[in-house]
């Protein structure tokens, strides 16, 4: 803008040129028409719009003039050059008006057309009201009179006086609809001044151009174009002929603005002027004439002159009211650019704000960042003086937040590190940083980094220190290499079990004092060797085998015969376990074995004689089984017996009973039934001896009959082989008490039964001999025998409240009381799986329980 | 005087042979007739007006006890005495359900005529040891009953 503005154009035509240029013949045929476009605010979008609507080729050369601000660099032309297909060209020098071109005003300058070449000229007076348009269209008019000139939006009234001109010299006038204007002033002062050919928006406007020139307009310079009502005919009448016109619309949905134009016939020529005759009066009047004439002449040039001076006046006036409007307008036109300014300082100034805003967020991250983190930072500028530091640097500088400013090296610390300055200048020089690890008087150690400070334009502005303490890092580190100093020690001195390491690829790498020991390999003669030699042939695809269980599952364990240096093999076991690199990846093995052949030994010893003792423990069992069988044959034949014995005895009782009875007795009681006739006979005195001897005998065989009926009963009582048990004790109880006075006390249910005859037979035996031996012993004359069932067992009792006995005198002296000892009853009862209970003790009564499984 | 017409039923030969002559040396008794079992007996009683029949409780075949109850069963049944070695209270209290009117134990001949008489004379009889040996036994009974 300062190029324009110290530059004038001076090798354009003045402003006089031009308007002598303005006022030569006109040469139409060789120039292309020149559209005048004329605008001030608003103007810009308009012009857009109508350029949008342009062709590429239209035979015409448009010339754009618009009011500038004298000091700013347009951007006109990029922005029509945007919007329009044509070439755009801003004007600095004369160039000639070439169609299809687009020429605009450069700020700060008149633009003049002389001759059809375009040229700038110096712009009039700084405060005077704009006339760029005017001045403008008033130099396009005189040049080229076919011109169609066009008003667009803008404010106040330039162009008006320009509009004029055109139309005085046979120039289309088209103004922009004000309504569609963003300012209307301009285009209504052009449309007041009523000369104004059409008034349609931007875009018509552009297509009524094309229109206009692709008809030509000559019609148009030669009549007034009235307003022709649709479908009606209208008479022009030009400078020579009148027309008759009709006009109707190309089509009634279109705009008005097309409109087809027919021409229906000529008007008759104006006929020629009559001439009259000479007259003698003529002269007179002539001369007359001549003096009025004369006078008037003289009147009118006075008149003209103080027109003349008039119109001075009066231009001076307007042009002075124009100034102001100018001026009111600039002011307008300012007080928009300051509102416009305004609003971009708003946006700059929010923009401002927004950064600033995230400026102190970051600064703020960064300094609780630089807090939380409690990091030892020290900022040093170019001079290495302290221009920062956090609170945790106090922990090793002795610095005060007024410290701020003072050369690091007036500051005292409790670090090692004499060449700190020499540190800060090498990484100020250099730019690289540098890290060092120190120790601090208290033994602490630190890891100090040295970095140079950039700002955001990479510019080194000082250096920054970060003092990190490592003590507990480099206490771990010491502590790990001592801990691993100390498992190497562990290892190699472990002798009782080889210890040793296999690389990822099975090499041996590593080899303890108790693989030398256990294995007979020297270190040096196994390291770097496959693992592969410490096994036979045979094992070692089965060590193969070990190693990928490792590898697959982490560990795998082994227990097998290992080969010794001198061939000799061993049984090892233990373990072998996969180890890993940091990055997961297999890094080798370790295993640890443990020479166990005595273990083995001893194993296999302990497992022989086990197997051997199964062995035995099998054929025992099975001898046991054996006799168990055999022993359980004996019991059951026992038993079988047991009842056989019972039985036949039983039998063998009865059969002596009947012979007793059936015999016996009959043949004693015969004979006493003889005696007794022979006792009844009549006797002499001389043979008194007989019936004496008679009566003897007949008393001897009635004791001897008692004897063997109750001999009869005593081996078989009928009751016992007819009847139940309890039945058979109720006769036996009578017999006690009818016999040998005992009163016996029987507590039975009446429905116990027992099926098995030997049974019945073995208890009524027991109980009866029980309870001789309450009458022959106890000393009583009462006792109780009770019976019940109890779980498949019968229980008898058989008490008395009598002298008692020791029961051991009674077991221990076999059958001390003769016929069924207590020990025969618990033979007989031991035979049917019975037992028998002696409660008893001197003088506090007996009491005697048998049991025997009835079921 | 009334000579009583005697059977007797006994299965053992020397104590049947022995009975009889004792009883035929009695005066007013009769010894109508003897058979060793019962199935005999009943053969030859329908031909025999018999007072009174001697019958032992042990016979082969038919017992005594079962033979006195077949006889109960006719019109006008003879009197019937058991007689038998046994000396069970059962025995007897079956026999006198029977039907016999008295049981002698075989053992004391001195209560043969004196028991015969009682029974042709209507009455009941049994041994004297029967009688107390019965005696005793209806005392427990009626002991344990109460």
């Amino acid at each position: 803008m300062e190029r324009d503005q110290t530059s004038p154009g001076g090798d354009d035509p003045s402003s006089d040129e031009t308007e002598k240029v303005g006022r030569e013949p006109k040469t139409r045929e060789a120039r292309p028409t020149v559209v005048g476009i004329g605008g001030s605010a608003g103007a810009l979008k308009a012009l857009v719009t109508f350029f949008e609507s342009i062709p590429q080729e239209t035979g015409m050369a448009f010339v754009v003039v618009v009011h500038l601000a004298p000091e700013h660099q347009s951007l006109l032309p990029e922005v029509l050059g945007r919007a329009a297909a044509l070439p755009v060209i801003q004007v600095t020098r004369r160039i000639p008006l070439a169609p299809d071109h687009i020429y605009v005003i450069p700020p700060g300058k008149n633009l003049v057309v002389t001759n059809s070449h375009l040229s700038v000229a110096e712009f009039q007076g700084p405060t005077g009201r704009q006339t760029t348009i005017d001045y403008f269209f008033r130099s396009l008019a005189s040049n080229h009179p076919d011109t169609i000139g066009i008003i667009l939006s803008g404010g106040g009234s330039d162009g008006t006086v320009g509009m004029k001109a055109i139309k005085e010299l046979g120039g289309l006038l088209l103004v922009q609809e004000p309504e569609e204007a963003e300012f209307a002033s301009m285009p209504r002062s052009a449309i007041g001044t009523g000369l104004v050919d059409f008034v349609l928006p931007a875009r018509q406007l552009a297509e009524m151009t094309l229109e206009l020139h692709r008809m030509g307009h000559r019609v148009r310079r030669y009549c007034q174009v009235e307003e022709v009502p649709e479908n009606e005919e209208a008479i022009l009448e030009g400078e020579s002929r009148t027309v008759r016109l009709f006009v109707q619309p190309a089509d009634r949905e279109e705009q008005a603005t097309q409109v087809l134009v027919m021409f229906l016939e000529t008007a008759s020529p104006p006929g020629p002027i009559p001439t009259g005759e000479e007259d003698p009066r003529l002269h007179h009047v002539e001369r007359e004439l001549v003096q009025t004439k004369e006078r008037l002449q003289m009147a009118i040039e006075d008149f003209e002159s103080r027109q003349e001076e008039y119109r001075a006046a009066n231009e001076e006036l307007q042009s002075t009211n124009e100034e102001y409007k100018s001026t009111l307008e600039e002011l307008e036109t300012s007080k928009e650019e300051l509102q416009s300014i305004n609003e971009e300082l708003h946006t700059v100034n929010q923009e401002l704000q927004y950064n600033l805003n995230e400026v102190t967020g970051a600064s703020n991250d960064i300094k609780n960042l630089v807090e939380a983190s409690d990091l030892a930072i020290l900022f040093l500028d170019r001079e290495l003086r302290i221009t920062r530091h956090t609170p945790s640097l106090s922990r090793l500088f002795n610095v005060i937040p007024a410290d701020c400013g003072r050369p690091i090296g007036h500051v005292t610390h409790r670090l090692n590190y004499p060449q700190l300055q020499i540190d800060a200048e090498e990484v100020l020089e250099t730019e690289q940083s540098i890290e060092r690890e120190l120790l601090d008087t208290d033994r602490n150690w630190y890891l100090v980094r040295i970095i140079p400070y950039r700002t955001i334009r990479e510019r080194v502005e000082g250096i920054v220190f970060t003092f990190v303490d490592i003590t507990r890092v480099k206490q771990a580190e010491e502590q790990l290499r001592r801990s691993q100093e100390s498992h190497r020690l562990l290892v190699a001195g472990v002798k009782e079990y080889a210890i040793f390491m296999l690389d990822a690829e099975g090499r041996i790498s590593t080899w303890n004092e108790g693989a030398e020991r256990i294995f007979g390999y020297d270190q040096e003669e196994v390291i770097g060797r496959p693992g592969g030699i410490l096994l036979s042939e045979k094992e070692r695809a089965v060590f193969e085998e070990e190693l990928e269980q490792a590898q697959n599952q982490g560990e795998s364990v082994c227990e097998r015969w290992y080969l010794r240096r001198d061939g000799k093999p061993f049984w090892g076991t233990g373990v072998i376990t996969l180890l890993l690199d940091s990055d997961e990846n297999r890094a080798g093995f370790v295993q640890v074995l443990r020479d166990n052949t005595l273990r083995r030994e001893a194993a296999e010893a302990l497992e022989k004689s086990q197997r051997e003792l199964r062995a035995f423990n099998e054929t025992l069992e099975q001898r046991i089984a054996e006799r168990t069988a055999e022993v359980e044959g004996k019991s059951r034949q026992v038993h079988q017996l047991a009842s056989e014995l019972v039985l036949a005895e039983q039998r063998e009782r009865h059969r002596i009973a009947q012979m007793l009875h059936d015999h016996i007795q009959q043949l004693l009681y015969s004979t006493k039934m003889r005696l007794a006739m022979l006792r009844d006979e009549q006797w002499p005195d001389q043979l008194s001896d007989m019936r004496r001897m008679a009566e003897e005998a007949y008393e001897h065989l009635t004791v001897a009959i008692q004897e063997t009926r109750q001999l009869t009963v005593n081996l078989s009582p009928p009751v016992l082989r007819d009847e139940g048990l309890v039945q058979a004790l109720e006769w036996l109880i009578h017999q006690m008490s009818d016999s040998h006075g005992l009163r016996v006390k029987l507590k039975a249910k009446a429905d116990i039964v027992i099926e098995a005859e030997e049974m019945r037979i073995l208890v009524f035996h027991i109980v009866r001999e029980l309870l001789f031996n309450i009458v022959k012993h106890a000393e009583v004359e009462a006792a109780t025998v009770e019976l019940y069932e109890d779980s498949g067992l019968l229980r008898v009792d058989v008490s008395d409240k009598g002298t008692g006995f020791s029961v051991e005198e009674v077991f221990g002296q076999r059958g001390r009381h003769g016929g069924l000892g207590l020990l025969n009853a618990r033979e007989r009862l031991s035979l049917f799986g019975g037992s028998i209970q002696v409660e008893s003790q001197s003088g506090a009564g007996t009491k005697i329980s048998l049991s025997l499984p009835i079921k | 005087m009334k000579v009583w017409k005697l059977y007797v039923v006994e299965d053992h030969p020397v104590t049947r042979q022995t009975l009889c002559e004792f009883l035929e040396r009695i005066p007013g008794f009769q010894v109508a007739g003897a058979a060793s079992s019962a199935e005999e007996a009943l053969r030859q009683l329908s031909d025999l007006n018999v007072d009174l029949l001697l019958v032992d409780v042990s016979l082969p075949g038919m017992n005594g006890i079962e033979f006195v109850q077949q006889l109960s069963q006719a019109a006008a049944p003879p009197r019937c005495m058991m007689i038998s070695g046994h000396d069970d209270i059962n025995y007897v209290e079956r026999a006198l359900a029977a039907g016999a009117a008295g049981y002698l134990l075989k053992g004391n001949p001195d209560e043969v005529v004196d028991g015969i008489r009682q029974v042709l004379n209507g009455n009941r009889f049994l041994s004297a040891d029967l009688a107390a040996k019965r005696k005793s036994e209806m005392r427990s009974r009626s002991n344990k009953g109460g």
